[in-house]
């Protein structure tokens, strides 16, 4: 077409998109570091599966018409890639085809086809964007011209590069092809076509014109094509759609935690770390890289709304302003911390100690003069998080919300002191008592009772232990769980004994709160007794203790193989060591606890074992699996107020309600305490049970 | 003869049983007695001061000193203690006495003891037994200084009826205002019941009780026993009563001498913050509530049942 101006466009298109990355990676690199080199095949499927297969679009029944519009769009521009270093060419030489897309070969030929019909479908696929956000409005979306703009302008891409082939057509085949065009010559000119049916349709409706007109369409349309891809690209990284370019390397760089970026394990022996106070997030240049490019990443598409049970109860945590508040923040701090990190390059381990604190005293200078908690993100949002992860699960772009707002809170915690006081009366009673309610250790073991369960003081050569957990050892309602979980074991014939009184809260309660100084007291004393007696194999009966003991012991040296009762249950039915009744009256449903499915996978053990009890037929809540709604317990919210919105105990329980169930079985303490009192709030707790499994178990057994 | 200063415990004006505990308690051990007073206006307490068993009356009567203020408030009593020339200078239990007794003791060089039960002289020798972690163990302390500032324990020592004393008035000059921080209002709790943490009896209403005419009910004991009113966490959520007034884990944890739960479950939540409370007293339906294993007198039934009954017999013992 025009070489020189092809180079211009190509130049200052490419040469500023250029400038705004190097930019934006190099903010990234003034982040905290954060390892996430290696696992190269595990990263490449996340990629393939989330990013490239779309999986959290495409896979979600509640949204699956969105999802497959986004996934069309997606798919259509990576199609479109091809066609578009096709059309560079065009532009310095006249004719120009890419090795192996031309048509010389079949591939060229199935090329052009596929990408006629992608563009057909994208086109459709913006009309049908536009209609939804202009008349469906779902309450998730953000609303804003930039979405707009965007959408503009992929209809403007789709039907400029139709509209340059339909001319292409017009001109070859209806004026005899005035300026000699090539498009595909094989076998005959303009038989390409056939291929190529949307392109044709565009051809027809400008088919009237004559060929001069249709020669300046086709210009027309060519350097409108270039010139709206290269905005396009340069917008990008401006908004919330910069996610079409991070998206892929996000989720490509997700963490490979499960089940998601472990905890930090602080040095809290470090006195440095008190002096610098930084330990946790304070301020916005102790995020790390990832976290950053999270936030690059986040699209506002507002599934983490929807899905967040805090924000349902209007609590004031609304994940998307969450995230861009703080990338707005991280915006307007770059220069500063760019600076600080090439300030921070100079430091010296063994240098001049004078020195170091002279720069660290210049570093201090750069930092924001915002507190993140406090002054960016409210007191009252950082709290809210019940950390049950059901953003996470649905976030198409993987970001992990919870770590960091676990750091947040580590930061107020151990720094700030900025904590919801409640929070006292239970730490107090971890740390005197090993349990949140104070009571005293020595009766850990009562509820055991006349059971002749063993402790390990007693005989520790057994092949299991029953971690009991605080709430099944002292509180009234989960003591029943307890029994009848002992009940189900020594039907079974199981080797298990408790710790009884050396048992400690697991410290899980202290690590959501951000209070990291307990948590690491209880893990090391629950480790140092379990390594004692050597055990191998755990039995929680709590997925908070769960969770814990499994995934987080392992950072201080507590290595176990731990399965949750509802698991350890379903194992002995299918290996035959208990037999159960059909037997139980009523319908069923349940009631997925946070820290089993979320957080371990477990989905699948409970409903077996609850469908092999039921006669009635097992019923699925509208919010369960993945998906499932938090009982609001989470995160150390057992033990704070809900003193904003509506209850989140309430709101499940009127989702149970309207299922019409006899009982609702769930599989953790803390669920049974909110499910519970929230039928007693609805004043439905005559009619609706709420069991445990292990309970429902050891009443239906053979 | 050893000398014991008692802090007098005004409030609005009025001055409070527990004043009289700690001079019936310094009475008993043979100790000359002083109370020192402080507020503004207050002369006419002074009848009522030397009745509550003291022989010397230090007053500081001052504008400055009508809202309490940590810093002024310790330099009264330093003074009245230097006067006094007292062994032992004792505030009953309260935060305006737990914000000011490190003061004074550290003015003083003195020893300083918090929440002590018990207190023992031989000679010069005092020790003095306080609980410790969560009640769990008693501390018994041996004071090597010549003097001790002690907090008292809300109910440790018990009032003489009988107790007097006598009429000897000295005026304190008035302190020096704080410069560093300056009371400018009290806020009180405007429903004028009895504060939840000093309460002798706290009757608690819950779920039981259902609305609001059960919640008045209970009300109405509580305001006849002149108890103070708390609630159970539902009965906050379902709006009826205030969040100031939840007894529990996330409220208030209370330990009066006298516990009464009015139709309350008794969920652990609710235990962690009353259990600690010298007698329990549960009326609830339900038989199997968790309640009663923590009361020390239960009684199943509806509390809209019970509640008169108990109102009445509580009207026939009092006449």
């Amino acid at each position: 077409m025009s070489p020189v101006f092809m180079s211009i466009l190509l130049i200052v298109g490419l040469g500023i998109f250029g400038r705004t990355m190097y930019f934006k990676i190099q903010l990234l690199m003034a982040l905290e570091p954060t390892s996430r080199a290696g696992h190269i095949k595990e990263r490449l499927k996340n990629m393939v599966t989330i990013a490239l297969g779309q999986k959290r679009l495409v896979g979600r029944k509640k949204e699956w018409a969105a999802g497959f519009m986004h996934a069309m769009i997606f798919w259509g521009f990576c199609i479109l890639l091809i066609r578009s270093l096709n059309l560079y060419g065009e532009g310095f030489v006249k004719g120009f085809q890419l090795p192996f897309f031309g048509d010389g070969s079949i591939l060229g030929y199935l090329y052009i086809a596929v990408k006629d019909f992608m563009e057909g479908i994208v086109l459709l696929m913006v009309i049908y964007a536009f209609y939804r956000r202009l008349i469906v409005k779902p309450e998730r979306l953000h609303n804003t011209w930039e979405a707009y703009f965007v959408l503009g302008m992929i209809g403007v891409l789709m039907i400029s590069d139709l509209l340059l082939d339909g001319a292409r057509y017009n001109l070859i085949v209806l004026h005899n092809n005035p300026g000699h065009l090539h498009f595909f010559n094989n076998p005959a000119y303009g038989s390409e076509f056939a291929w190529t049916p949307v392109s044709v349709g565009a051809a027809s409706l400008i088919s009237g014109l004559s060929a001069s007109v249709n020669q300046g369409i086709l210009v027309v349309m060519f350097w409108l094509h270039i010139t709206t891809q290269l905005t396009f690209l340069n917008f990008l990284p401006l908004g919330k759609h910069f996610h079409v370019i991070t998206a892929l390397p996000n989720v490509f760089l997700k963490s490979l935690d499960y089940p998601h970026e472990k905890t930090k394990l602080l040095d809290l022996e470090d006195e440095s770390v008190w002096e610098d106070e930084s330990l946790g997030i304070n301020h916005i240049h102790q995020l790390n890289w990832k976290q950053g490019l999270d936030l690059y990443t986040c699209t506002e598409c507002g599934r983490c709304r929807e899905v967040c049970p805090t924000y349902i109860t209007d609590k004031p945590l609304n994940l998307h302003d969450f995230n861009d508040t703080l990338k707005a923040e991280l915006f307007e701090n770059a220069d500063n911390l760019i600076q600080r990190a090439k300030l921070s390059a100079t430091l010296q381990e063994d240098g001049d100690a004078e020195k170091n604190e002279e720069i660290k005293a210049q570093m201090a200078e750069l930092n924001s003069k915002k507190q993140l908690v406090g002054d960016v993100i409210s007191l009252d949002t950082l709290w809210a998080c019940t950390t049950c992860r059901a953003c996470e699960q649905v976030c198409p772009v993987t970001i992990e919300h919870v770590p960091r707002i676990m750091a947040m809170r580590q930061g107020q915690a151990l720094m700030a002191g900025e904590y919801p006081q409640e929070l006292n009366v239970a730490f107090k009673g971890l740390e005197r008592n090993g349990n949140p309610w104070g009571i005293g250790y020595d009766k850990r073991a009562e509820w055991a009772d006349g059971l002749d369960v063993k402790t390990m003081a007693q005989d520790s050569d057994v092949e299991y232990l029953l971690w009991v957990g605080c709430a099944g050892s002292f509180d009234d309602r989960s003591k029943k769980v307890s029994i009848s979980l002992v009940k189900i074991l020594q039907k079974a014939n199981i080797s298990f004994a408790i710790l009884g009184v050396e048992e400690k809260c697991t410290g899980d309660l202290a690590r959501r709160s951000g209070n990291e100084m307990i948590y690491q007291m209880m893990a090391q004393e629950n480790i140092e007794t379990l390594n004692n007696y050597k055990v191998k194999k755990i039995i929680a009966a709590c997925p908070h203790c769960l969770n814990t003991l499994k995934n987080e012991y392992p950072q201080m040296g507590g290595n176990y193989e731990v399965i949750h009762h509802t698991q350890f249950i379903d194992e002995l039915i299918k290996s035959g060591k208990i037999t159960l009744n059909k037997s139980f009256q009523g319908s069923l449903t349940y009631h997925d606890p946070c820290y089993l499915g979320r957080y371990n996978s477990v989905y699948d053990q409970p409903r077996s074992i609850l469908k092999s009890i039921s006669t009635d037929g097992f019923k699925e809540l509208d919010r369960h699996g993945q998906e499932s709604f938090c009982c609001g317990a989470g995160g150390g919210r057992m033990w704070m107020e809900e003193t904003i919105g509506k209850r989140i105990n309430v709101e499940r329980s009127e989702e149970i309600v309207g299922r019409q169930v006899d009982t609702v079985a769930v599989a953790c303490p803390f669920c049974m305490t909110m499910i519970e009192d929230g039928m007693k709030e609805l004043d439905k707790d005559e009619e609706i049970k709420t069991q445990d499994i292990a309970e429902l178990v050891a009443d239906n057994m053979a | 003869m050893a000398k014991i200063l008692v802090i007098a415990d005004i409030k609005q004006g009025v001055l409070k049983g527990s004043t009289t505990e700690l001079l019936s308690k310094a009475r008993a051990m043979g100790a000359e007695t002083a109370v020192v007073a402080i507020g503004f206006n207050i002369e006419s307490l002074t009848a009522d001061l030397a009745g509550a068993g003291s022989d010397t009356q230090y007053i500081a009567d001052d504008p400055g000193l009508e809202l309490f203020s940590a810093g002024p408030y310790a330099s009264c009593v330093v003074d009245a203690a230097r006067q006094f020339e007292a062994d032992m200078i004792w505030f009953g239990f309260s935060e305006s006495g737990k914000a000011a007794a490190p003061r004074v003791a550290a003015q003083l060089e003195a020893a300083c003891a918090t929440e002590i039960t018990q207190v023992e002289m031989e000679g010069d020798k005092i020790q003095v037994v306080r609980p410790a972690i969560a009640n769990k163990i008693l501390q018994r302390i041996q004071v090597n200084t010549r003097q001790l500032v002690a907090v008292v324990r809300a109910g440790a020592f018990e009032a003489d009826p009988d107790v007097t004393g006598t009429e000897n008035v000295v005026a304190l000059a008035a302190p020096p205002a704080d410069l560093k921080a300056v009371i400018k209002d009290l806020v009180l709790d405007a429903s004028g019941e009895v504060d939840l943490g000093d309460a002798d009896i706290v009757i608690s209403v819950g779920r039981g009780a259902k609305d609001q005419a059960g919640v008045d009910l209970v009300k109405e004991l509580a305001a006849e026993l002149e108890a103070g009113f708390g609630s159970s966490r539902a009965m906050v959520d379902s709006g009826l009563m205030a969040h100031n007034k939840q007894v529990g884990q996330t409220g208030k944890i209370v330990a009066p001498t006298l516990y009464m739960a009015m139709g309350i479950s008794g969920a652990i939540q609710h235990l962690a913050g009353m259990s600690g409370s010298k007698t329990i007293l549960a009326v609830n339906k339900d038989p199997e509530a968790p309640i009663f294993n923590v009361a020390d007198y239960g009684i199943v039934g509806d509390l809209f049942e019970v509640i008169p009954v108990l109102r009445q017999e509580i009207k026939k013992i009092r006449s």
